[in-house]
Parts: C-alpha cells; structure tokens; sequence
C-alpha cells in the first residue's frame, strides 16, 4: 500500500481522524481499504464504533492517522459525539447513488462545524463512485457544497480502490504541523520514538 | 482480589468450551452429559420455582445443546409470551405484507434491514460448535411464507435471510417506536442460530429488548450510557487501578462496553462462549448482563494495563475478548465478580442515569453556545 510507509526521518504526528455519515455509506469500508488494502462486497455493520490505525508518510514528516469508524444508522446520532470529541480531521461519507445520504452527509458536516473541534480538517467523501452508472448526486454540486463550506471534496472507490489514498493523504498535507496540543483528547503531536513508555507499568497487581 | 495467572490456568485446564464441560475446578460439581441433561430437564420442570444457585451450579456445568432451545425460551418467559399471543407473529407478518404489497413497503426501516442482511456475520466458522450447526433457524419458513421475501428456499443462505428478515420486519412492526436498530440484526442472527422457530427468534428479540437491554436501543440510546455508567461504576470498585488506568489512556468505558450491550457479545466472543454467555442471560435475570459485562473487564484487564495507548487498549481487549473460553468467563460472572441483585442493579441504574442526563445536558449546553457563537460571526 502506498500509504503504508515505514515512519520516514523527521517528525511523526498522531491525528485522531473520524468517519461518520449514514448507514451502508462505505466508510468501514474506506477504512479497511485504506488501513489493509482490502474489501468486502458485505461489510458487517458497524456497532458503536471500530477503531484502527495507519500512518501516512509526506516529504519530511509521518502522519499517523487514530481512525474511529463509526456506526452510521440514525439511531446511534447520540454516540458520536463521543467519537468526534477531539479528532483533528473527519471524513464525511455519502453514496453518489443515493441522495439522501447526500443530505444526512451535509448535516454532519453542520454538526462538526457547531460541535467539533474548531480547527477540525474536513473532507467529504463521495463513494461508491465504481458506481457511475447509477450516480444520483453530481460532482459539481458535491464540489459547489464543499466550497462554500469551507470543506474539501473527493470522489471515491473503496472497492475500485480510487482516490482513498490520495483523499488520506490529502487530509494529513492539511492538518497543521506545527501548533503542539495536549495529548488526551485526541489530537495532538507525537516526537518519533516514543513507544514503549508505558510498558513498564504493565502488571501490577489489583486493589 | 484475583490474579489473573489465576484465571488464565483455570481457562487453560477447560478442554470443552462448547458442550457440556467434563468437570469444574473449583465451585461447582462435576457433571456427566447425563446428569446434566437430567438436571435441566428437573429445572425446566420446576419453573418458575427454581432456586438460582442451582441455576448458577447447572450453567456452570453447560446446557446441553439439544436442550437449548427450551431453556432460553422458558427461562426468559419467552415461551410463556409466545402462548399467551399465539397470533401476534403471523399477524405482523401479515400486516408487513400487506403494506408491502400496497407499495408502501420501501420505507428506510425496511431498505435498514435489508442493507444490514448480508451484513450481519454471525461467525459461520464457529457454527459446527454447535450441534444444530447451519440451521440458521430457515428450515421451518416453508410454514409462515408471508414474510413476502422472493421465492425463497433455494439455498441455505436465502433461507436464513429470509428468516432474519421476517423477524427484523416484525419486530419492526410491533414496536413502531423502537423500530429496527443495528445491533438487533446480530443478537436476531445468534438467536435464529440455535431457535428451530422464526417466531421463537422474534418473541426472544421482544424480550431481550424490552427487558434485558431497557433503552438501549430507544431514540436517544440513553440506556446505553446509562448501563456504561454502571459498568464503569462497578468496575471502578472491582479494580480501581484498572480504572486510573482507563483513565491515563482516555478509554472510556463506552468505548469498551457499547458493542457488548448492543449486540450481546455477538462477533465479540468466539460463538461457543457466546452460547455459554447466553445461556446465563437468558436464565437468569437481568442482572446477569451486568455481571458479564464485568467479568469481560476482568479479561481484558492484563492487556489494557500494559497499552501505551488508545489502539493497544483496544485491540488488546478485542483479541483478548476473542480469545475467552465461555465456560471460565461464566465462572468468573457467576463466582467472581460481586452478585448483584436485581434491586442493587436498580440503584446503579439511578445514579447512572443522572449522570447520562448530565451528560446529554453539557452537550446541548456546548452546542447552543457554538450556535450562538456561529451566529454572531455570521452577523458581524
């Protein structure tokens, strides 16, 4: 995978990144493709949240992407707040071919914009664009929503495997590199060669 | 106080996670398949006068597998719901129908459903650990065809959708209000694994849902972080290090605990711990839940106390979860972790639902403060 790239010299950034957006959009999917390299025609609907991990290496420095991938039936509006608290990026996910998912998509970004973190990177991801010949939302629209919003756009194959590195990759160019935050709460910045501190502490007995 | 070297010798001395275990360490007496087999028979019998330590004694030795079927649905009252409603299932399969065929069928609750059929992997692999193996509940549809799903029967796998649609479109239909929610899908699918009857599927997803998992799946998923409350709660007492711990990494107990209580463990322990964990949760009250849930935070304690962050916390548990043998999480729920009754679950629930509400609150706080500030940029 290209963006699978061992941790180039320089400086490495861990960013918590989220996917929201309706049920059986694509975005475990976008995940796995990107995290693994692989794709499943039934994906198993996401409960709660799943979380992974990959990193994406730029010129002179490594992005290391906390992905939470989250649940997408309207039910489970009420849990995202608790996986978008503090992500440095999101990635909102729709279905060219069904345009109410292209709505759901547009209150998201509403959302993150009101309740987010306030310098969050946001990327809206139209998938299953394989999927042409069924298409219900145009680029233009997409692309004219996203401007106006301030937000950046990508159309996307996760089972073609189109644009889903390059719209990662994309992200991690945008994500400031240079404004330290605090650690807990997601997204914050890592000096390479930090692992390890913890396992010291590992078995300690229990009360 | 417990060690988990402790624990991890007594899972590796169980050979038989599946069936009926040969003998029990510590705890429980050992069974033969046939006193075992007579003891359920005694205890479905005695119902609804059963003593619960003798329920604990018999789960911990195993139900066996052909014995299943009757003990979850008699033990919940699931059985007893079905007899007192005869025709409530054929009824809102009928009504189902009949709105599909009047056009008013492709509601989102039904294209819901139908994103969620294929996408609802109930461990094939695991299934030969059982004896009623790929029935997948499908084999009686031939007898309750109005859930109007094509022609049907041509295959094992179009059977078992077919089944899992009929009893995720009634559910549906018999509590408009609650609806379909993912997370039903996989609890329907393990329960049409072991359940010869669709309707039988469906009166146990009833009761689970209104009784075993109150709210969980409501509008507003309040009894989600209500029970998360809880659990944390519980297990902040069980191990407060564990918790100091939770805390350093910021992995919050929902972020643990959410898939258990949704989808009862499905695709989070292998099928035939699942089955054991079932089994305690159908016979039992639902406190048991709770008492599950917490001897799950015993399992994963040794990886989470040895992440570095958030991603080793997580798949640390996940793996560790994977990997439980049913029969020794049991006796860990049963035997370990405190007892607690119905009344003190009750208590817990209290407390935990007035911190969920303040929680809800500080959000909508949070969030009419940033429409507020929004608006003002907007107007200068």
């Amino acid at each position: 995978m290209a963006a699978a790239a061992p941790p180039a010299s320089g400086r490495v950034f861990q960013f918590k990144l989220v996917l929201l957006g309706d049920s059986a959009v694509g975005k475990s999917s976008l995940v796995l493709r990107f995290v693994r390299g692989q794709f499943f025609e039934y994906q198993e609907s996401t409960i709660g949240a799943a979380f992974l991990t990959q990193t994406v290496a730029l010129n002179d420095t490594t992005v290391k992407f906390e992905i939470w991938d989250t649940a997408g039936q309207e039910r489970y509006h009420s849990l995202a707040p608790m996986y978008y608290r503090g992500a440095a990026a999101a990635i909102v996910v729709y279905d060219i071919t069904n345009r109410d998912t292209f709505q759901r998509g547009k209150q998201w970004v509403k959302e993150l914009q009101r309740q987010g973190n306030p310098n969050i990177v946001i990327a809206l991801a139209g998938n299953k664009s394989d999927l042409a010949s069924k298409r219900k939302v145009e680029p233009e629209e997409a692309e004219s929503y996203a401007s106006d919003n301030g937000i950046f756009f990508m159309e996307t194959s996760a089972k073609t495997a189109t644009n889903v590195n390059e719209l990662f990759v994309a992200i991690a160019r945008k994500l400031p590199k240079n404004t330290p935050q605090p650690r807990p709460g997601g997204s914050g910045i890592v000096i390479a060669g930090q692992n390890g501190q913890a396992a010291a502490e590992a078995k300690k007995g229990c009360c | 106080m417990y060690a988990s070297s402790a624990i991890a010798a007594r899972w590796l001395s169980v050979s038989d996670p599946g069936g009926a275990a040969e003998g029990d360490l510590d705890g429980g007496r050992e069974w033969t398949p046939e006193a075992l087999d007579d003891e359920w028979a005694e205890l479905l019998a005695a119902l609804p006068n059963v003593d619960e330590d003798r329920i604990h004694a018999a789960l911990l030795g195993g139900v066996p597998d052909a014995k299943r079927p009757r003990v979850w649905l008699e033990f919940s009252g699931a059985a007893q719901a079905m007899a007192a409603r005869p025709t409530l299932y054929a009824d809102l399969l009928e009504q189902v129908a009949a709105s599909s065929a009047s056009g008013r069928a492709e509601t989102a609750v039904h294209s819901q459903i139908e994103n969620d059929l294929r996408r609802t992997q109930v461990d094939r692999s695991a299934r030969g650990a059982s004896s009623r193996g790929e029935r997948a509940g499908g084999s009686r549809s031939g007898g309750e065809g109005t859930g109007g799903e094509g022609t049907g029967g041509e295959s094992d796998e179009s059977e078992a959708l077919g089944a899992l649609r009929r009893v995720l479109r009634a559910f549906a239909a018999f509590s408009p209000s609650v609806s379909y929610v993912q997370g039903m899908n996989f609890i329907a699918s393990g329960l049409l694994s072991q359940l010869d009857e669709a309707e039988a599927a469906f009166w146990m997803l009833t009761l689970v849902v209104a009784e075993r998992r109150v709210g969980h799946f409501s509008p507003t998923m309040r009894g989600n972080a209500v029970d998360c409350h809880v659990l944390g709660a519980l297990s902040r007492a069980d191990c407060p290090h564990l918790a100091e711990r939770l805390e350093a990494l910021d992995v919050t107990v929902p972020l643990l605990a959410t898939r258990w209580f949704l989808c009862l463990w499905v695709s989070v322990l292998p099928h035939a711990s699942l089955l054991r964990v079932w089994d305690a949760l159908f016979t039992l009250g639902p406190s048991a839940t709770m008492q599950v849930a917490l001897a799950c935070m015993r399992v994963i304690r040794v990886p989470l106390l040895a992440a570095s962050d958030v991603g080793q916390a997580l798949g640390g548990a996940k793996e560790s979860l994977r990997a439980t043998d049913g029969g020794a999480l049991l006796r860990t729920a049963l035997l370990d972790v405190p007892r607690l009754s119905a009344a003190d679950l009750a208590a817990w629930r209290t407390r935990g639902q007035q911190k969920a509400s303040e929680e809800a609150s500080s959000l909508e706080a949070l969030r009419r403060s940033r429409a507020r500030g929004s608006s003002q940029d907007a107007a200068r």
